[in-house]
C-alpha cells in the first residue's frame, strides 16, 4: 500500500496516455482498445480484470511493442516508460527496453519455452544478453534464479527439459527467466489460468514476494476478481476495449460504481455465504466491429436509459482514485439501488 | 448417509469403484510399463434432485469417475447402482435400456459438436440413436430450444455461429433430450466467461428443480462448486479423501487436503481466511508412482510416522461428513 498512498509526489513508472489500438480487417478497421489510460508505480501492484476479448492482452503487449503485427497497430496515444514514448521506440530500444526494464509472463509457459534446450541453458542465455559475464558464473545465477523461485533441487533440475516439468514448475522458470534481469516492471498475463488453485496460490505468492524483495511493480491480468481482491493494490475493469472503471482494490468490492462490475462481482458466487441465485448479466460481451455506440455494455447493463446510446463515454472520478465509465456517475448519481 | 446405510433409495450408488489404466511404452512393440490407477476404490451415492461436486487437482481422477458412471469407460473393478440396478457389466441392448438416463455435458463445448451438423440436428441425434419417430424428433428439439433459452431460429444454424455460452445450451440441450436422470457436468462451466458462466449455472439448477436432475458436477473453482452441490467428494491420487455435506466440507473440513484446497482459494486480504492460510508446497506427485502409506504424506504440513507406511481408510467423522486420515483416529 505504501506505493500506492505515494501515487501523488513520485512520477510514475509507466503511463498510458489515451491509447488505441485497431486491427485491419477486410475494407475496415475494427477498434480493439480505446481511450485507455493509467499509471503504474514502482513496486505496484496493479490487476486488469475483464472478460475475454477486451482488450487486455493487447494492452499489456503494446507495453512492451509486441502488438502482434503487421494488422493490429497502436493507432493513438503514448505508453511512456520513463518518460519515454515505448509506441515510437525503434528495433534496438525496444530491445533494451524488454531486455532491462519490462518482462513479461504468458499462461502458456511451454509456447515461450524452446523444447530442445535445458532450462538451464535457457536461462543463461537470457542472463548473457544482458550481462557480460562468463558461462560458469552465468550458470550458478541461473540455479540460484531457479532456487529463487522456488524449484526444489534447483541445480539437478536446471538440468532439465522444458516437458519433464509441470505447469507449474514451467511457469516458475518463466518467472526465473523473466527477473533474471531485474526488471523494474513484470507484465503476468493469466500466468496461472492453466494451473491448479494450489499451484496458482504458489505462483502468486511467489510473484507478490518478489515484487516486495526487488521494490518491482507488477501489472496482472486475470479474468478471477478472487486474484485482485488478494494481490492487487488497484485495479482497472475493462469491457469492450475500455477502461470502465478504476479503482483502489478495497473501494471496488466494497462500493462498484459501474453497473459491469457491479454484475460481475455478482456472477461469482461467494465462498463464505450462501446465495439462492447468482445475478448474471445477460447476452454475452459483443465483439469489436459490433460494439454499440456510446455507452458499449448498454446492451447488457439493466439500468440502461436512451441517452446511454449517445453518451460521450469517459470515466467520471466521483471519488478520489475511484472513477467509472457511466452516465449514472455525471450528475453524482450512484449506480446501485441498495 | 453417503458412505453407507442410506436412508432413501439413492438414483446412484457407486461402490468401491476402479480404473486401472496400463501404461505402454515403445512405438510397435508396445509394452505395459506400469498402470494408473486413476480411480482406486471410490464409493458415494447421489440421491434423486441432487448434486455431488468433485473437486482435486488436475490429474486426481475426476473425469474418469464421470466417464465411469455414465459407462463411457468401463470399470476394472467396483459396482455402479443406478435406482437398485448395477450397470457396470452391462453391455449391448442391456446396457441400451440405461444409456437414455444417463448423459454428459462436456467442459469444451465446440470440441464435443459436430461441425457439420445443424443445432437441430446436434439436439436429435441421441433421440435418433434411441429410435424416436421423427415429429417426436422435431417437437422435443423446439421443447430442448425452449428449455436451455436458445430461440426456435437457432435450430438450423451451425456451432461455429455461436457464443461459447450458446454452444454449452446446446451441449445441455443435447443432454437433456433423452430426458435423462442423471447427468455428468464435467468442467462444464470452466471455459466461459465469468458472466456467462453465471448465466449457465443458473440455467443447471433451474432445470435440476424443474426436471428432477441429478448432478455429478466437476470443476476447478471452488466457489461454484459450494453453489452447485449439496455434498462434495475431494479426490487425491485416485482415492476420496473426505466427502460429505457441503456446508461441513466448506465450514469444517477435516482432512489437511481439504484444508489446504480450501485455502489455495484467493481471500480478500485482511479476511479471516488470509489469515490463516496454510498453502501447500509441493506438487502433486506422479499417479504412475504414488507415495506409500497416506498418498498425501510428502506434501501433508502434519504428516507423522504412520502416514507412510499405512493407508488410511475413510471414516465417519460428523453425521454426514467422512475422511481418511489418520488424525482422526
Ligand atoms: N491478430 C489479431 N488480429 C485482429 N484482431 C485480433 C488479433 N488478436 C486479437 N484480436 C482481437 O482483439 C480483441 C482483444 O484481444 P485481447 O487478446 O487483448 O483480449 P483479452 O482481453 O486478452 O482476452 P482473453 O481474456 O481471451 O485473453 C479480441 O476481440 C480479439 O479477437
Ligand atoms: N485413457 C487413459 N489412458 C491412460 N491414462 C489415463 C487415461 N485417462 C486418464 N488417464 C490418467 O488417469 C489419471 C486421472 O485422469 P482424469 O482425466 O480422470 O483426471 P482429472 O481429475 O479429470 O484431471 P483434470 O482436472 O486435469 O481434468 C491421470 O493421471 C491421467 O493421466
Ligand atoms: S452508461 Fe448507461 S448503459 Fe452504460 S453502464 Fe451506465 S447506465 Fe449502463
Ligand atoms: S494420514 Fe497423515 S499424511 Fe495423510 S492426511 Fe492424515 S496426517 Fe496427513
Ligand atoms: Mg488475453
Ligand atoms: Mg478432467
Amino acid at each position: 500500500m505504501s506505493a500506492a498512498a505515494s501515487t501523488e509526489t513520485v512520477a510514475p513508472l509507466l503511463s498510458v496516455e489515451h491509447l488505441r489500438i485497431v486491427a485491419a480487417a477486410r475494407r475496415r478497421e475494427d477498434l480493439l482498445v480505446e481511450d485507455v489510460s493509467f499509471a503504474v508505480h514502482a513496486g505496484e501492484f496493479l490487476g486488469i480484470v475483464g472478460e475475454s476479448g477486451c482488450g487486455k492482452s493487447m494492452t499489456a503487449l503494446s507495453m512492451l511493442g509486441l502488438l502482434p503485427g503487421p494488422n493490429v497497430r497502436a493507432s493513438g496515444g503514448r505508453v511512456l516508460f520513463d518518460g519515454q514514448d515505448i509506441l515510437t521506440m525503434g528495433g534496438s530500444s525496444l530491445r533494451h527496453l524488454r531486455g532491462n526494464d519490462v518482462a513479461m509472463i504468458f499462461q502458456d509457459p511451454m509456447s515461450s519455452l524452446n523444447p530442445v534446450q535445458t532450462i538451464g541453458e535457457q536461462i543463461v542465455e537470457t542472463i548473457l544478453l544482458h550481462e557480460k559475464i562468463g558461462r560458469e558464473r552465468a550458470w550458478a545465477r541461473a540455479v540460484e534464479l531457479l532456487a529463487e523461485v522456488n524449484i526444489p533441487a534447483a541445480a539437478q533440475r536446471a538440468r532439465d527439459y522444458p516437458h519433464q516439468l509441470s505447469g507449474g514448475m514451467r511457469q516458475r522458470v518463466m518467472i526465473a527467466m523473466a527477473i533474471a534481469c531485474k526488471p523494474r516492471l513484470l507484465i503476468a498475463d493469466e500466468p496461472t489460468t492453466a494451473l491448479d488453485v494450489t499451484i496458482q496460490a504458489q505462483i502468486l505468492e511467489l510473484l507478490d514476494r518478489l515484487r516486495r524483495e526487488r521494490g518491482m511493480a507488477v501489472i496482472l491480468i486475470t479474468h478471477d476478481l478472487g486474484v485482485i481482491a488478494e494481490y492487487a493494490d488497484r485495479v482497472l475493469v475493462m469491457y469492450s476495449g475500455r477502461i470502465v472503471e478504476r479503482a483502489e482494490v478495497a473501494s471496488l468490492f466494497a462500493q462498484p460504481l459501474h453497473p459491469y462490475t457491479h454484475g460481475l462481482l455478482g456472477s461469482v458466487p461467494p465462498l463464505e455465504e450462501e446465495v439462492d441465485e447468482l445475478v448474471a448479466i445477460e447476452g454475452q460481451p459483443p465483439s469489436p466491429g459490433a460494439w454499440p455506440s456510446g455507452c458499449r455494455f448498454q446492451p447488457r447493463c439493466p439500468q440502461s436509459r436512451p441517452e446511454c446510446a449517445s453518451w460521450s463515454v469517459r470515466l467520471i472520478e466521483s471519488e478520489p482514485d475511484h472513477a467509472a465509465a457511466c452516465i449514472l456517475h455525471e450528475h453524482g448519481e450512484t449506480s446501485h439501488a441498495d | 448417509m453417503l458412505i453407507e446405510g442410506a436412508a432413501g433409495p439413492d438414483l446412484i450408488r457407486v461402490d468401491n469403484l476402479a480404473k486401472h489404466f496400463p501404461v505402454t511404452r515403445g512405438a510397435l512393440l508396445r509394452r505395459v510399463v506400469g498402470t494408473v490407477k486413476a480411480v482406486d476404490g471410490v464409493s458415494f451415492a447421489i440421491g434423486h434432485g441432487r448434486t455431488l461436486g468433485l473437486v482435486g487437482e488436475s490429474g486426481c481422477g475426476k473425469s474418469t469417475v464421470g466417464r465411469l458412471l455414465v459407462r463411457l469407460i468401463d470399470p476394472t473393478a467396483g459396482s455402479i447402482m443406478l435406482d437398485g440396478t448395477d450397470i457396470s457389466r452391462l453391455d449391448g441392448e442391456a446396457m441400451f435400456q440405461h444409456r437414455r438416463n444417463l448423459q454428459f455435458v462436456f467442459q469444451d463445448p465446440m470440441s464435443s459438436l459436430n461441425p457439420r451438423m445443424t443445432v437441430e440436428q446436434i439436439i436429435a441425434e441421441p433421440l435418433v440413436v434411441q429410435g424416436a419417430p421423427v415429429a417426436e424428433q422435431r417437437a422435443r428439439v423446439s421443447e430442448l430450444l425452449a428449455l436451455v433459452g436458445l430461440a426456435p431460429a437457432h435450430r438450423t444454424r451451425y456451432p461455429h455461429e455461436f457464443s461459447g455460452g450458446q454452444r454449452q445450451r446446446i451441449g445441455i440441450a443435447r443432454a437433456l433430450a433423452t430426458n435423462p436422470r442423471f447427468v455428468v457436468c464435467d468442467e462444464a462451466v470452466s471455459a466461459l466467461d465469468v458472466s456467462v458462466q453465471a448465466q449457465i449455472v443458473n440455467l443447471l439448477k433451474r432445470l435440476q428443480r424443474e426436471l428432477g436432475l441429478s448432478y455429478l458436477f466437476v470443476a476447478h473453482d471452488l466457489s461454484v462448486v459450494r453453489h452447485m452441490s449439496d455434498d462434495v467428494a475431494v479426490m487425491y491420487l485416485g482415492r476420496i479423501v473426505e466427502i460429505g455435506d457441503r456446508r461441513r466440507i466448506f465450514a469444517a473440513p477435516a482432512h489437511p487436503y481439504t484444508k489446504a484446497l480450501l485455502s489455495s482459494v484467493p481471500a480478500p486480504r485482511q479476511s479471516a481466511r488470509r489469515e490463516a492460510r496454510t498453502l501447500l508446497s509441493g506438487e502433486l506427485p506422479s499417479p504412475l508412482n504414488p507415495p506409500s502409506g497416506c498418498a498425501f504424506h510428502t506434501r501433508c504440513p502434519v504428516a507423522f510416522a504412520r502416514c507412510k507406511v499405512e493407508r488410511p481408510e475413510l471414516r465417519s467423522v460428523e453425521t454426514g461428513q467422512a475422511a481418511a486420515c489418520h488424525l482422526l483416529d
